[in-house]
């Protein structure tokens, strides 16, 4: 009858909308990515052991950020699940460890694993109420989220109220040994969390989240539990967070619940997976260091510059956050990584 | 699905036809190859072919819902490929789409009102077109005010025609029209396409139906892969249904 | 106690009154354009704030004051969504909240740099004042602000049930090729859903402004309300959404005589997390976008 025409027709069905599976053809060599990470991290390691004890404090917050955000990322960058809450696990994680050492006198390496714990728990309550819903509400839910954590802290006492709580010095020593620790910590933590990214993205884990994000009833209809895998995916980022919080209250000695549940934390944590890239191991990596320096940059030259012989107030930073977020969303959303790694992907319809 | 004859006067209805179209959705995909097709008025055109040969993709582009990549759209003399749907509506081409198509939040009646959102700046003429759907159609007064949502399958195709036909429209793309209706009101389905092919209209008629689309068209069309495989008129294809579903499955 | 108990219902329905109010542009965005707006909390504040000023400011009268704001707010949604719909119709979900979350934080900022983050009553004029009816003690001003949400939210409906246009912007909520099929112009009506969303928004802002002091940082503790009653109302019903503030309005009321105020948040989160969970599946069916 008719002869096969040349190029492969696509079922028009779109009610069936295709599942794409985007398997990324690299270009470039497999190692460059990890080489490029130890790179980074063997030079922020060096920085950290000759750099001024403030700039050290800025590098602590450049680990801190890695941590969560390779955290954040597994359900919001590979799986699509924007989570607006990443104060909420962190601050968890800070305040279990906190009062632990507070009321219970446990020592530093005692809280971290118990802080990790406080924050899964936590983001399982939260991820079984809302992970079955589509990712609009967990957005909004997470974000509303922060709130309701402060309300609770601030109200209930064993919290310490809205007079924070203070925590003992994770180990004895001077101040330039107790920042030398929290930084090596940190190192070790963000280390850790890379790998895993790195681990997760290679994995079929890794492929499933990405299948959620392009297609979920598609993923769920191929079989894949969808629910249990976003659930995998906060629960490991809430680890990561909460042990990052434990470091947090441990290197600022007291916290309260204002600063620790702040959105900008969330902010910053969103932010910087966009700038890095989205759905890349390497993403939060690359973006952490960018934007905490870009911040701190801004936190020194704001109040320098003067609009319409106005001094522009410290909140002009975070403004510029806020623009960078809206125009990387729209105009650059695979991020640093995406301009540099070109992912082909091949459509499998099904 | 009785129906009361209605003074449905038409002008002589346009022919519509498919000039060379090549379209597709994604960027590089070929749905459609080259297709040309001629839809005559006062006769029933049916397209056929298996799945993913792109009978839908047809009316779509028919309709205004895909632009074409290359090729026109002919109403009569006039090039509408650069109309979109609702001003084909306004040209008289109308699109009884796949499956349930009522609005099923809102009634029976408001889904007739917004059928004739066209005519919305004449208010009398908005109404007198319900009326003449409800005179067409009287067994749709009964559940005028019920939510469509919670109409039968036959119900909801009944009120799905009236909306169709509402703005008078001379040209009518009919998309399986039968498919998850009971036996009995299938029958009907295509009686009253008949009906509308009486009075004058010009008819394109996608179907899984083979059979009972050959019965009533007056020209067949079938496609294979985006492209035109066969075509003519209903003679050529009756006695030969197996043959064309046997070669079908073999493509 | 029963005194109190009746005081708070009242109070709770007057205030419930507005949370519906300021719910309903959340309502409508999401509902019918599937837009979800994030910042919505954000156009709230600037809402109050902008009314603030040219009440506390200006020395305009409150009750008209409220009119250029909310007219201010449809001129800017017509104006936002005709430049933001073009990037916006062709990005994925996660492109959206993200960019709605940045602008959320970009207003917020903004309204802290020019109105800074001192708590701002509005001076009420004559419409201090409680009105005291012996067992029952309520503000004016909350009146007035409930009233004027009530009265809207009817209208909305009437809007939406009883005209065409109304039909018309269901229709397009329900299924938009469909609309499109009959002739509807999508685009130019998702246009004015849009805006009457922040016009909505807008109002909502003046409301709360009659009714409470507010900084701009509150901005969540609002969103969170408008999330509630969006979550306890559903979407796509204006008395729905009624309903819903008026609940949650009676319950914080209700709950804040019998226990210590602070749990009152916790109460009706423990609501929402049960509701959540009973109700995922009305919530869950909202995946494809338009604008």
């Amino acid at each position: 009858m008719a002869e096969r025409s040349g190029s492969p027709v696509v079922s028009e069905d779109i009610a069936l909308a295709p599942a794409v599976a985007a398997a990324s053809v690299r270009r470039r060599p497999w190692w460059i990515g990890p080489v490029i990470a130890a790179a980074i991290f063997a030079v922020l390691g060096v920085l950290g052991f000759t750099l001024a004890l403030g700039s050290v404090t800025t590098l602590i917050v450049v680990l801190l950020y890695v941590t969560i955000a390779q955290g954040w990322n597994l359900l919001g960058g590979y799986g699509g699940y924007l989570n607006f809450g990443a104060a909420v696990l962190f601050g968890t994680g800070a305040y279990t460890a906190a009062v632990l050492n507070s009321s219970l006198k446990w020592g530093f390496f005692a809280t971290l694993p118990l802080a990790a714990a406080g924050a899964v728990i936590v983001s399982l309550v939260i991820g079984i109420a809302t992970l079955r819903l589509r990712s609009h509400y967990f957005a909004i839910f997470t974000l509303v989220l922060t709130f309701l954590a402060a309300v609770v802290v601030r109200n209930v006492p064993l919290f310490g109220g809205a007079n924070g709580v203070y925590v003992a010095v994770p180990i004895d020593g001077n101040n330039r040994a107790i920042t030398l620790f929290v930084f090596v910590t940190l190192l070790v933590l963000a280390i850790i969390a890379t790998i895993v990214a790195w681990a997760v993205e290679h994995s079929r884990f890794g492929n499933a989240l990405v299948a959620i994000k392009e297609d979920e009833p598609a993923a769920q209809v191929l079989g894949v539990r969808t629910t249990s895998v976003k659930l995998w995916a906060l629960v490991i980022g809430a680890a990561l967070a909460g042990a990052a919080g434990a470091v947090y209250a441990f290197q600022t000695g007291y916290i309260e619940p204002n600063g620790t549940f702040d959105v900008s934390l969330s902010l910053d944590i969103v932010l910087l997976c966009v700038v890095g890239g989205l759905g890349s191991w390497i993403g939060p990596l690359i973006g952490g260091v960018i934007v905490v320096v870009l911040q701190q940059w801004l936190r020194v030259a704001i109040p320098d510059i003067s609009l319409f012989g106005v001094q522009l107030p410290a909140e002009a930073s975070r403004l510029v956050l806020g623009v960078l977020l809206i125009v990387f969303a729209l105009f650059a959303r695979r991020g640093i990584v995406g301009f540099v790694v070109r992912r082909r992907g091949r459509s499998v319809t099904v | 699905m009785t129906a009361t004859q209605t003074g449905t006067t038409q002008r002589s209805s346009p022919e519509l036809r498919l000039e060379q179209v090549t379209a597709g959705y994604f960027a590089n995909d070929v749905v459609l190859d080259q297709v040309s097709l001629r839809v005559r008025p006062g006769a029933v055109t049916a397209v056929l072919g298996p799945n993913g040969s792109g009978k839908s993709t047809t009316l779509r582009v028919l309709s205004g819902f895909l632009a074409p990549r290359s090729g026109r759209v002919l109403l009569g003399e006039e090039d509408i490929t650069a109309l979109r749907v609702g001003e084909r509506l306004h040209r008289g081409v109308s699109l009884l789409p796949q499956g349930r198509s009522v609005f099923p939040e809102l009634t029976v009646l408001e889904n007739l009102r917004l059928g004739a959102w066209t005519l919305r700046h004449d208010r009398a003429a908005m109404n007198g077109a319900v009326e003449a759907m409800l005179e067409r159609y009287p067994s749709l007064r009964a559940f005028r005010d019920k939510p469509a949502g919670s109409l039968s399958g036959g119900q909801a195709r009944l009120v799905e025609f009236a909306r169709l036909l509402i703005t008078r429209p001379a040209v009518l793309l009919i998309d399986e029209p039968s498919v998850g209706l009971a036996p009995v009101l299938v029958d009907e389905v295509y009686d009253e396409i008949i009906r509308l092919k009486q009075e004058g209209r010009t008819i394109l008629l996608v179907d899984q139906n083979v059979q009972a689309a050959i019965e009533i068209a007056d020209e067949v069309y079938t496609l294979a892969y985006g492209r035109n495989h066969l075509e003519g008129g209903r003679d050529r294809f009756e006695g030969q249904l197996d043959e064309l579903i046997r070669g079908w499955l073999s493509l | 106690m029963l005194e109190q108990l009746l005081q708070a219902g009242v109070n709770g329905i007057l205030l419930g009154g507005v949370y519906g109010g300021f719910a309903v542009g959340l309502s409508l965005i999401l509902g019918v354009l599937r837009i979800v707006n994030i910042a919505h909390s954000a156009v709230l504040i600037i809402g109050a704030l902008g009314y603030w000023q040219l009440v506390n400011g200006l020395g305009l009268d409150p009750l008209l004051a409220i009119v250029p704001i909310v007219l201010l707010g449809y001129l800017l949604g017509l104006g936002v969504q005709r430049g933001v719909a073009h990037y916006l119709r062709r990005e994925s979900d996660t492109t959206v909240l993200l960019a709605f979350f940045g602008l959320m934080v970009v207003i917020e900022t903004i309204a802290i740099i020019v109105w800074t983050t001192d708590t701002k009553t509005l001076d009420l004029h004559y419409l201090g004042g409680v009105l005291d009816l012996g067992f029952l003690r309520v503000p004016v001003a909350r009146v007035v602000a409930a009233g004027l949400s009530f009265a809207l939210l009817v209208a909305l409906h009437l809007f939406l049930t009883r005209t065409l246009t109304g039909s018309a912007i269901r229709g397009l909520s329900s299924n938009r090729d469909v609309a499109e099929m009959v002739g509807i112009d999508g685009n130019r009506l998702s246009r004015h859903v849009f805006a009457m969303s922040i016009a909505f928004s807008a109002f909502g802002g003046t409301a709360l402004a009659l009714v409470v002091p507010f900084t701009p940082q509150d901005h969540l503790r609002w969103l969170a309300w408008a999330f509630l009653v969006v979550i306890l109302g559903g979407l796509g019903s204006a008395l729905r959404t009624l309903v819903a503030g008026v609940v949650i309005g009676v319950v914080e009321s209700v709950v804040g005589v019998l226990l210590p105020f602070q749990y009152t948040y916790l109460v009706l989160y423990g609501l929402l997390a049960v509701v959540l969970l009973v109700r995922n599946q009305g919530l869950g069916g909202l995946k494809a976008r338009s604008l």
